[in-house]
């Protein structure tokens, strides 16, 4: 990578652009690729992405790239970035993936996994706003089925 | 988090709407990859959506620790053993042979027969097309990597914890994909099984060994072109258990080389065009305390001058322009 700095151009799929320092994009391995394969005219469309999302995911990109910062900051950072309503969890968990960030897609499906650690179903139901939409038959099947679980 | 009482209404963060469950499967699927699969399966409960998705997971973790603690505790080895097995048989018929595995993980310490376990690498192995095997088990005797899976074309992370069982390898040796191999608490009987193993892996890139016992070897003989990286790292054995081994490393491309073990008899590094970092820490047989020795980034890539690094007990030499 070049010292001096490049910078690229985002649109995301509400039309929203954002100019990010190249070597910051680059954590996502989707724009890497492109960038890499020399196929970055002027602007990186993602038609995944809507504006207000990309811009929590680029909080998250510039704290980690931040000189000199600690681990102990950097883990606070996280806590509190990934206590968010299960919605915006959502939006970024695709984001994530589609801009194929590893280290924030564990991130934040590891925030998934201890919502859902420890609840009874209906705690879970809750947490995300699932509706049971089983009739009383089939949740008595599954509850058979599930027998060893239940006992 | 609060369920709000506002009338569901499309917004991007509009409260109430069951957004986690519209992901698509292998994003789920890899959200729920660290947990067990029992608790995977328990989510079956929550919806139509969720009644189905463990039934495609690639991520398979059966561990009889989890299952004991979590679930019935009161019943005695042979109950918790008839059930685990039962479990596992009926999540590998419900996943069917279409799905490709990532990763199936298997720990059950001592309470199945060899058969069982031959059944579970076959099918996951010849069926599945496993990538990644953890097994981690104790027979009480010798275990021979089942052909399956040293032929297993799609095998390219395989870890065996064999709690100090020996290990031994069939008169076939394939491992076509292998980049990672690690073994844990095995005993290693015969000096030609690491060569013989490494042989036939054309790919891979690192070598894992820990906690293991060389019994009565003389050799341990590490020579591969693949290798990027070998670490020997031994905390449980007896400072004098290797004391009449040497351990040969001669692998071209090595960058990484790692040694935190009792002292061997010697440690003989050939061909170390490609090093980055070594790494040896002698567990000293003397004094509990141990002799450091942090070769770090000694001989960077480009000094070609060292082709051999050889470390004794009693002195160490770094021996240099020797072929060069």
């Amino acid at each position: 990578m070049s010292s001096s700095t490049k910078f690229l151009t985002l649109k995301t799929c509400d039309d929203k652009k954002f100019v990010l320092d190249e070597a910051i994009a680059v954590r996502s391995q989707t724009i890497k690729n492109m960038v890499e394969d020399d196929c970055v005219s002027n602007v990186i469309p993602l038609p995944n992405v809507d504006s207000k999302t990309m811009t929590k995911v680029i909080e998250y990109w510039k704290k980690h790239s931040e000189e000199g910062i600690s681990k102990d900051m950097l883990m606070d950072f996280d806590k509190a970035f990934v206590k968010v309503h299960h919605s915006i969890l959502h939006a970024l968990i695709l984001a994530a993936n589609f801009l194929n960030d590893k280290e924030m897609l564990d991130m934040m499906c590891q925030e998934v996994v201890d919502r859902i650690k420890g609840k009874t179903p209906e705690e879970i139901r809750k947490e995300f706003d699932i509706k049971n939409d089983f009739t009383p038959e089939e949740e008595e099947e599954i509850r058979k089925e599930n027998a060893w679980a239940f006992e | 988090m609060e369920v709000s009482t506002k009338k569901p209404k499309i917004s991007s963060t509009g409260t109430g709407i069951d957004r986690i469950s519209s992901l698509p499967d292998d994003v789920l699927h890899n959200i729920l990859s660290s947990l067990f699969i029992f608790d995977v399966v328990q989510l079956s409960v929550l919806s139509k959506r969720w009644r189905y998705v463990w039934t495609t997971m690639p991520y398979l973790h059966f561990d009889i620790d989890k299952f004991y603690s979590q679930r019935i505790q009161r019943y005695c080895d042979f109950v918790i053993a008839r059930r685990f097995k039962d479990f596992i048989n009926w999540v590998l018929i419900s996943q069917g042979d279409t799905n490709k595995l990532v990763q199936f993980l298997l720990c059950f310490d001592n309470l199945f027969d060899e058969a069982t376990i031959l059944r579970w690498i076959n099918h996951v192995t010849t069926r599945r097309n496993v990538q990644e095997l953890v097994l981690k088990f104790r027979l009480r005797k010798p275990f021979e990597l089942p052909y399956c899976l040293v032929t297993c074309q799609s095998l390219q992370v395989l870890k065996l914890h064999l709690s100090g069982d020996v290990l031994k390898l069939p008169n076939s040796v394939g491992f076509r994909q292998l980049k990672l191999l690690h073994l844990e608490q095995v005993q290693l009987s015969d000096k030609h099984l690491i060569s013989c193993l490494l042989s036939k892996c054309d790919f891979l890139k690192t070598l894992i060994l820990e906690d293991f016992t060389v019994g009565d070897m003389t050799l341990v003989d590490i020579a591969s072109m693949s290798l990027i990286s070998v670490t020997l790292r031994n905390n449980i054995s007896k400072v004098e258990c290797h004391g009449n081994c040497e351990i040969r490393i001669s692998c071209l491309n090595l960058k990484v080389l790692k040694y935190n073990a009792p002292v061997p008899k010697d440690i003989v590094v050939e061909n170390l065009f490609s090093i980055e970092v070594v790494r040896i820490n002698l567990i000293d047989s003397g004094s509990i305390k141990e002799r450091s020795i942090m070769l770090h980034e000694v001989i960077k890539k480009g000094h070609h001058s060292t082709s051999v690094l050889k470390l004794c007990m009693t002195s160490i030499s770094v021996k240099s322009s020797l072929y060069v």
